[in-house]
């Protein structure tokens, strides 16, 4: 079968040209796809704690369907045109799988195509820039913010095989660029000619600025872990699959850097460094509060809003992929079986041993990784819903008085940790050593997994725990129902 | 250093506390969203076809049972807006009958004291709330669909016209009764005393010219 | 830090900036217009402009007859419209010397805990969505629904009530409406719970409240503060408990104060008279009304059994249509739950008033404003504000 390189007739610049914009495009659509889709969730989500129906226009059975059936209708009409009728016939072929998808999704159905019109609608606004206002970094700023969020993902592991690149030093290439929001905000917050604009984009930048160290922090302890700085072999290394792996001796959840004692005590460290960079709450100073306006984006209105919308949107689902690389064994399943299931060989690249996968694994690994970023990216939604917003001194001094401190401690414990297993190595034997980590993991992930099952299944309040102990004692009494 | 860990130790508790309450809410919504849902989908009709329950006593827009009215205006007085007006007029049978009862929607408000000091219950307060609608078939405002709704009214102006004719009516009357009154007792000061001499005109004071101010 | 050339001085001058907030406010409080100046983060001033919601209720007062008068009442302050209906009743019946039945003081009680409730909901709620948490504020809505559905039942509407009259209530209350009240009693106490551990109990949400806005007890006595401001720093006034009206001398509850400092008390981690303290008096007063209102459906069901037409089961007094009340003047208050609402009716013998004048718990809170939040960072003024209780029809009438 010809390649797409002998399709080009050997090209050899087209074909880089094409190798490189093709996923880049199907990557950025896709999370950009999700990001609108977020938007969606984070108000069903929100409605649904607060005990509300949520966004219920915009269905897809009733809206786009009526539309359809609207169109379907017209082709039907006597003096039809024929583009009427070819469009008729498309929507009789659109209309089965919309209801299908209506039924399905059931209540969480209505509202979902908001994000689409949302978007139309920001797009056909009026572009107002204040007539003070710095025009061109004004129309930079947004850009920025969108680039940096963006450029992120070319580094993102989404599966064994898919992947934008794979640089060897993978993971500072994304502390450096998700740094380069900073000048955008301030750029914003400059340009905006507004003095509340300017003191929320100084504000917030502080906030970013001073949670890239307890990122910073997480991301050295991950490389002392797993001695890589590449997303896709610290990914390889949590995985643990090697060639002398049987079927259920590697390969499990409990082999992510989370289960690691130090890294559990990190992990929450970063994830709350991540909602600051994301400034969601309970750091939203700049968007919620700022002297009571919008912050640095107060000045922006239609599409160049959007864009500093959906650079949230998507900052929340970059930094989770990174959180998920870095601490939940980015796309491998957790389940031995299955990982063995799908593996087809091995392979050298840079020198080290890399597991290649059928098409069905790396499929299989793809949507792992989705899930576990799309968790990620729900419990920012549920810790929004829950939590109050700090003060900005607060914030502040919760970054560098606390974070910062206990990220030390936890780089320098898995430092020491490493010594300690040099040592125990040259005593017990590495083998032995390596089965006893396996086992201990073991034994904490399922601790942790067994308590906060039970944790959130005890009763909520002391009254329900009374109910609950009232009607196990009657059911005692009166004995098991006839 | 006590305080660090204080503080971490209360910070995880207090948030793992607060996931949970909404956590629960969350999968109380899904699993069981007829008990969890307190809001209504708004359809648009305003009708009560969309689930919603009203009490009895539900204060809505006033109704009238002219058969009952006795037009004793008693909700005319009581009212504290004057959203009310009653005209009456006598029947054949020397009853009263309620002629006009107008009704201002948008001065009323809702407070129900009409409905008590109606002495028949004639008045009543019903189960409808809505007056919005996104536009009027006949182009005008809200005062169209009053009508539409079998409620007309007096404009303010009107009120003001139809209390000032009567007060004229009043005074009028009144300046009668009392001219009637005056001639009735000028002339039995006539009858009484005939050769009354007319009065010295009263001398004037002229005032001198006084030559405009240089 | 030295002083550069005087052209660097020049340029490094700073000036305090004056912002209005409001009365277009994201923190929902009404029309309150404050003219901060700040000194970037730091406030100097907050001064207070109220009056965008200014009715001239007191002025209306003066051409309408007692009766008539009640429902504007009702929007004087209309998150607890039934306390300020009961305070004006209670007025008015002092300079007419008229005595409500045993039947209608209970009802009034019940009304007025059920709306003490619904309005500390509404408080709390809207504090907590200030700070950041908009999930309590809805969750208390939520609660309030329920009470404002035990409210149409027995008079038909959800917000302005009308229900109380001169002399007693407007209504008897519907068969079966005691037992929704126990209901609605036993369906709350759990929900406090959880809406405590929710919020409550958060430690970034007692951060932002713990050691702002302090009032001690002498400057709350001094600046005329009253209820939940006044009991949040520690003095213990309550009107319902010191000089009780209607039928709270018969009620057992306690009346919660706050204990800011205090280790064993439930805000260790701040100071006495700040707005957590304030903030928990709230939270601890719903726990109460709903220990009252059980209260009152108990001796509501006694009441229940007296035959029909002795004069202690009657809902209504007999009240002449045309109600003339003697000269004299009258001052008669009302613990409402932002504190004391009290009518001062001056009367010339007619059947309209004189001059009614209203006294708020709001306004006094309004006007310690400025001193309160003198040196506090912006978002502290909005967490004073959210403490206090503020609603603005109160404020302006």
């Amino acid at each position: 079968m010809p390649t797409i390189y002998d399709l080009l007739g050997g090209n050899s610049a087209l074909y880089t040209v094409i190798a490189v914009a093709v996923p880049c495009l199907i990557v950025t659509v896709v999370v950009l796809t999700v990001a609108g889709i977020s938007t969606y969730l984070e108000r069903k989500v929100a409605a649904d704690i607060q005990r509300r129906i949520g966004p219920n226009q915009c269905n897809v059975g009733p809206f786009l369907g009526e539309f359809v059936r609207t169109m379907v209708r017209n082709g039907a009409a006597p003096r039809a045109t024929g583009l009427a009728r070819a469009m008729a016939s498309a929507g009789k072929a659109v209309l089965p799988p919309l209801d299908w998808l209506d039924k399905v999704l059931g209540r969480w159905a209505p509202g979902l195509l908001i994000f689409m019109a949302d978007g139309l609608k920001l797009i056909l606004k009026e572009d107002i820039i204040s007539d003070a206002a710095d025009k061109r970094l004004f129309r930079i700023a947004p850009y920025i913010v969108l680039a940096s969020a963006f450029g992120a993902l070319a580094v993102v592991p989404f599966s064994d095989a898919w992947y934008v690149a794979d640089f060897n030093i993978g993971i500072f290439y994304v502390a450096a660029i998700t740094s380069l929001e900073v000048l955008g905000i301030l750029m914003a917050g400059w340009a905006s000619n507004n003095k509340w604009a300017l003191l929320g984009g100084m504000r917030s930048a502080a906030q970013i600025v001073s949670y890239e160290v307890p990122v910073g922090l997480a991301i050295a302890t991950a490389i002392l872990m797993t001695g890589t700085m590449s997303m896709q072999g610290m990914t390889c290394e949590q995985l643990g699959i090697t060639r002398d792996s049987t079927w259920l001796s590697d390969g499990w959840f409990w082999q992510w850097n989370i289960f690691h004692p130090a890294m559990f005590i990190l992990a929450p460290v970063y994830f709350l460094a991540a909602l600051a960079e994301c400034n969601r709450t309970p750091f939203d100073i700049p968007e919620a509060e700022s002297e009571l306006v919008s912050g640095y984006h107060v000045e922006y209105s239609g599409m160049r809003f959007a864009l500093f919308f959906m650079a949230e949107y998507a900052m929340m689902c970059v930094t989770s992929a990174i959180a998920v690389t870095l601490f939940l064994g980015g796309w491998s399943t957790g389940i031995a079986p299955l990982e063995h299931l799908g593996l087809a060989g091995f392979e050298v690249r840079a020198g080290v041993q890399v597991p290649v996968f059928h098409w069905y694994g790396t499929l299989l690994h793809l949507l792992f990784f989705a899930a576990k970023t799309y968790g990620l990216v729900l419990l920012m939604m549920w810790i929004r819903w829950t939590l109050p917003r700090f003060r900005v001194d607060q914030m502040m001094a919760l970054c560098w008085k606390k974070l910062i401190p206990i990220g030390l401690f936890c780089l320098l414990a898995v430092a020491a940790w490493m010594i300690l297993r040099m040592v125990l190595a040259r005593q017990i034997g590495e083998a032995l050593l390596d089965r006893i980590t396996f086992w201990g993991r073991a034994a904490f992930a399922c601790g942790v997994a067994g308590w906060l099952l039970w944790y959130f299944s005890r009763p909520l309040t002391p009254e329900e725990e009374a109910q609950r102990e009232m009607v196990a004692r009657a059911s005692v009494e009166s004995g098991p129902a006839l | 250093m006590f305080q660090f860990f204080q503080d971490v130790y209360l910070g995880v508790k207090t948030f793992m506390a607060g996931m949970k309450v909404t956590g629960v809410y969350f999968k109380n919504a899904n699993l069981n969203p007829k008990e969890t849902i307190t809001t209504i989908a708004y359809d648009g009709t305003q009708s009560l076809a969309q689930g919603v329950r009203l009490a009895e006593r539900f204060r809505g827009h006033l109704q009238l049972d002219a058969a009952r009215c006795v037009a004793c205006k008693a909700c005319m007085k009581v009212c504290p807006v004057d959203a009310i007006w009653v005209d009456a007029e006598r029947t054949e049978a020397g009853k009263f009958r309620v002629s006009r009862f107008d009704i201002d929607q948008l001065k009323c408000m809702y407070c129900g004291l009409c409905t008590r000091v109606c002495p028949t219950g004639g008045l009543t307060m019903g189960k409808v709330w809505w007056g919005a609608t996104f536009h009027t078939d006949d182009g005008t405002n809200m005062h169209g669909q009053l009508r539409r709704l079998g409620l007309g009214y007096y404009t303010d102006e009107q009120k003001i016209e139809i209390e000032r004719k009567r007060q004229e009516a009043a005074e009028a009357k009144k300046a009668a009764a009392a001219a009637a009154a005056k001639k009735k007792a000028e002339e039995a000061a006539a009858q009484a005393a005939p050769a009354a001499p007319p009065a010295a005109p009263a001398a004037t004071d002229k005032k001198p010219d006084t030559p405009p101010a240089a | 830090m030295t002083a550069g050339t005087r052209e660097e001085q020049r340029l490094a001058h700073t000036e305090e900036m004056v912002l209005s907030m409001g009365p277009h406010h994201p923190s929902t409080h009404g029309v309150l217009r404050l003219e901060v100046t700040s000194d970037g983060e730091v406030v100097a001033s907050a001064r207070p402009d109220v009056g965008y919601l200014h009715r001239g209720i007191e002025k209306i007062g003066e051409f309408l007859d007692y009766r008539q008068f009640m429902p504007y009442t009702d929007r004087v302050d209309y998150l607890c419209a039934m306390n300020s209906n009961h305070a004006y009743a209670l007025a008015v019946e002092k300079l007419a010397g008229i005595k409500p039945p045993l039947r209608a003081e209970l009802l009034r009680v019940l009304v007025d805990e059920l709306n003490r409730i619904s309005s500390h909901l509404i408080c709390i709620g809207a504090l907590a969505m200030d700070m950041g948490a908009y999930t309590p504020f809805l969750h208390g809505i939520c609660h309030r629904e329920l009470v404002n559905d035990l409210f149409e039942e027995v008079c038909g509407a959800r917000l302005t009530y009308n229900y109380v009259t001169i002399g007693g209530v407007a209504y008897d209350i519907p068969q079966g409406f005691i037992a929704k009240c126990d209901e609605f009693a036993v369906y709350m106490q759990p929900k406090m719970s959880e809406f405590n551990q929710l919020i409550t109990a958060n430690s970034i949400f007692e951060q932002r409240l713990c050691h702002v806005g302090v009032i001690s007890p002498e400057q709350a006595i001094n600046w005329g503060l009253v209820g939940p401001n006044l009991r949040g720093s520690g003095v213990c006034w309550d009107i319902r408990k010191h000089e009780p009206y209607s039928v709270y001398d018969k009620l057992q509850f306690e009346v919660p104060v706050g204990d800011g400092g205090d280790p064993k008390g439930s805000n260790p981690r701040g100071v006495l008279g700040d707005s957590y303290d304030r903030y928990l008096v709230r939270v601890k007063e719903i726990n109460e009304s709903v220990k009252i209102v059980k209260q009152v459906c108990a001796l509501l069901r006694e009441n229940d059994k007296l035959p029909a037409d002795s004069p202690d089961r009657q809902y209504q007094a007999k009240v002449p249509a045309r109600l003339k009340v003697k000269r004299g003047e009258v001052y008669c208050r009302c613990e409402n739950p932002r504190g004391e609402t009290g009518y001062y009716i001056v009367s010339d013998g007619t059947e309209k008033p004189l001059r009614i004048k209203i006294r708020t718990g709001s306004f006094s809170a309004v006007n310690c404003f400025e001193d309160v939040t003198r040196g506090l960072l912006i978002g502290d003024v909005v967490a004073v504000i959210g403490s206090f209780d503020i609603v603005l029809p109160e404020v302006d009438r």
